[in-house]
């Protein structure tokens, strides 16, 4: 920060954004800018740093002015009140004049990258427990993100790509060692998407290596997801890691998540995450009673009312549970209120709403401003029956409003595959993510993996997404969505998806608005 | 706080931060964050 002295003059900062208002509905654009309109009272954002405020009085019309020409201590103390003022400094609202607060980031860039190959940015483990599946779901992640097919088929790999992501196959067809229903034609050999469960020593190896790194780093926490293919397919491997390891290991704490499909459960599962506090996300796209359809992708071997009865286990057995919804093209017609419904009878208070990887198709087919409607109805009738609809759209929100949550997750935003994440696959070999397409190293050599060209090509797209996210009002707290879909989509991690980004300003400034409104109302 | 500057009350909780199952941990020795900028008011001036 500049050095202050006598002379300084403060304006108010080039990030200062404030909700649209109602001439600045172009979400396909910036927007928010302080001068879009003399408005009495309304909330107010740094569009690096989060920090939302409710600005009213004079405030509003003295940040216009300090924007136009600085002003002195003196002049600004004449205007409004120290606690006003105290606190707009705090926020950055106000900043010494000619100083662009970006060289803060720019300056963690640097701490970045000379830290980057240390690993000391590691805070989170995906297990790949096994990529075989009981279930044939469009928008799967083992197979949706992978830009490296050619490369995987020319290697003599046999990769089903495109829409038609799982196979199912009778079991006669079934390589012996494997499961009912493994679906992966894969050698164990391929880097990704081997054909093999994670066995319990390679899980073991992992998550001892990752408390080690964290232990030596000062750290005391580390985030474990048990991921798939479906991960329940290999609970042998699971309770391994539970009973080995559970909630505390070598002073570093551990927190669990697993997402499934819900297909299978057993006390003992149930027994073991209650224990060791495992939240369990459970992937539902819609609720169609009539059918029985519950997931994109049409028919599934079991109907929506197994997977009640299994939720309900969960439920009943101390699990705290939420649900994962995809709302895509192949979803739209059917996604709705009656999964919020379902959510709020079985006691789940929310569901985790992704909306479609494939962007730059899904916002084809529907305007950025549909979806919003939709979501929003959805998330206003889940507010009502006490059901929190989330998804990387609500957390952006969070980011703005919560200071702490923006401190905690500045670097990654909303997507931590870009350095703080690892992905195991069932061999070793390390990804950046299921989502993400470059093999960062194995785990047999921890060091290689952080010194990797791919751990810091995706490391160092932390705070920065690109270049066209320079003066979106959300350039700090979005993600721009999954950094493996935008490098499916574009090639490039670093290339935006428009109508994303058009979704993403109109959903944030939607949830920005009621969230005030909630605000005044209850003041 | 003053009258004119106010911060927004929190909103619903979530179970974990990313879709993938993964939530941020915060313990790291390495700041990700800017340190909190120096208020001229607070520094005597």
């Amino acid at each position: 920060m500049t050095t202050l002295d006598d002379t300084t003059r403060y304006e108010t900062s080039r990030y200062v954004r404030t909700l649209r208002t109602h001439q600045d509905r172009d979400f396909t654009r910036p927007g928010g800018l302080l001068d879009a309109g003399d408005v009495p009272s309304t909330v107010a954002f740094h569009s690096l740093f989060g920090n939302a405020r409710l600005i009213e009085g004079d405030v509003p019309a003295v940040l216009r002015e300090a924007r136009r020409a600085a002003l002195s201590l003196e002049d600004l103390r004449q205007r409004l009140d120290d606690d006003s003022l105290t606190d707009l400094f705090d926020a950055s609202y106000l900043v010494p004049e000619g100083f662009d607060e970006e060289q803060q980031i720019d300056e963690l860039l640097r701490d970045r990258a000379s830290n980057l190959s240390s690993g000391a940015y590691v805070s989170m483990l995906q297990l790949v427990l096994t990529n075989a599946c009981d279930f044939s779901c469009e928008g799967c992640f083992a197979y949706n993100f992978d830009s490296a097919v050619t490369n995987r088929r020319s290697a003599g790999e046999p990769v089903k790509p495109g829409p038609t992501l799982l196979q199912l196959r009778p079991r006669s067809e079934v390589a012996a060692t494997l499961g009912h229903g493994d679906w992966n034609d894969g050698s164990a050999l391929s880097a990704r998407n081997p054909r093999m469960h994670m066995t319990p020593a390679v899980a073991e190896k992992t998550v001892a290596e990752a408390v080690a790194l964290r232990k030596a780093r000062g750290a005391d926490d580390l985030s474990i997801a048990f991921f798939g293919g479906e991960p329940t397919l290999n609970k042998k491997t699971i309770l391994h890691v539970l009973r080995t390891f559970g909630n505390e290991y070598d002073g570093v704490r551990l927190a669990y998540r697993m997402t499934t499909n819900g297909a299978t459960v057993d006390d003992e599962v149930i027994e073991e995450f209650a224990r060791c506090g495992v939240g369990v996300s459970i992937s539902v796209d819609y609720v169609d009673h009539s059918s029985g359809e519950f997931r994109a992708g049409g028919p599934q071997r079991v109907v929506w009312s197994d997977i009640r009865a299994n939720i309900a286990r969960y439920v009943a057995g101390g699990v705290h549970l939420k649900l994962g919804s995809v709302l895509s093209s192949q979803t739209w017609s059917k996604w709705g209120t009656t999964l919020i419904d379902e959510a709020a009878a079985l006691g789940i208070d929310e569901i985790d709403v992704i909306v479609a990887f494939q962007a730059r198709e899904f916002f084809a087919q529907h305007a950025p401003s549909d979806v919003v409607a939709k979501l929003m109805e959805a998330y206003d009738y889940g507010q009502r029956v006490g059901v929190q609809l989330t998804g990387y759209w609500y957390h952006t929100f969070l980011m703005l409003i919560d200071a702490e949550r923006w401190a905690a997750q500045a670097d990654y935003k909303t997507c931590p595959a870009v350095g703080r994440k690892l992905s195991i696959e069932p061999n070793g070999s390390v990804f950046a993510c299921k989502a993400t397409a470059r093999q960062l190293g194995t785990i047999d050599s921890w060091q290689d993996i952080f010194s990797s060209s791919a751990y810091q090509h995706y490391g160092m797209r932390a705070y920065k997404n690109g270049p066209a996210c320079s003066g979106c009002e959300l350039q700090g707290t979005c993600s721009g969505g999954s950094s493996g879909a935008l490098e499916n989509e574009t090639g490039s991690i670093r290339e935006m998806s428009p109508g994303y980004c058009a979704y993403m300003r109109e959903v944030v400034h939607e949830l920005l608005q009621r969230h005030a409104l909630a605000a005044a109302a209850t003041a | 706080m003053s009258s004119q500057v106010k911060p927004l009350p929190p909103a619903g909780p979530t179970m974990s931060g990313d879709h993938c199952g993964t939530s941020a941990s915060t313990g790291t020795d390495i700041n990700v964050a800017p340190a909190k900028p120096n208020c001229p008011l607070r520094s005597g001036r």
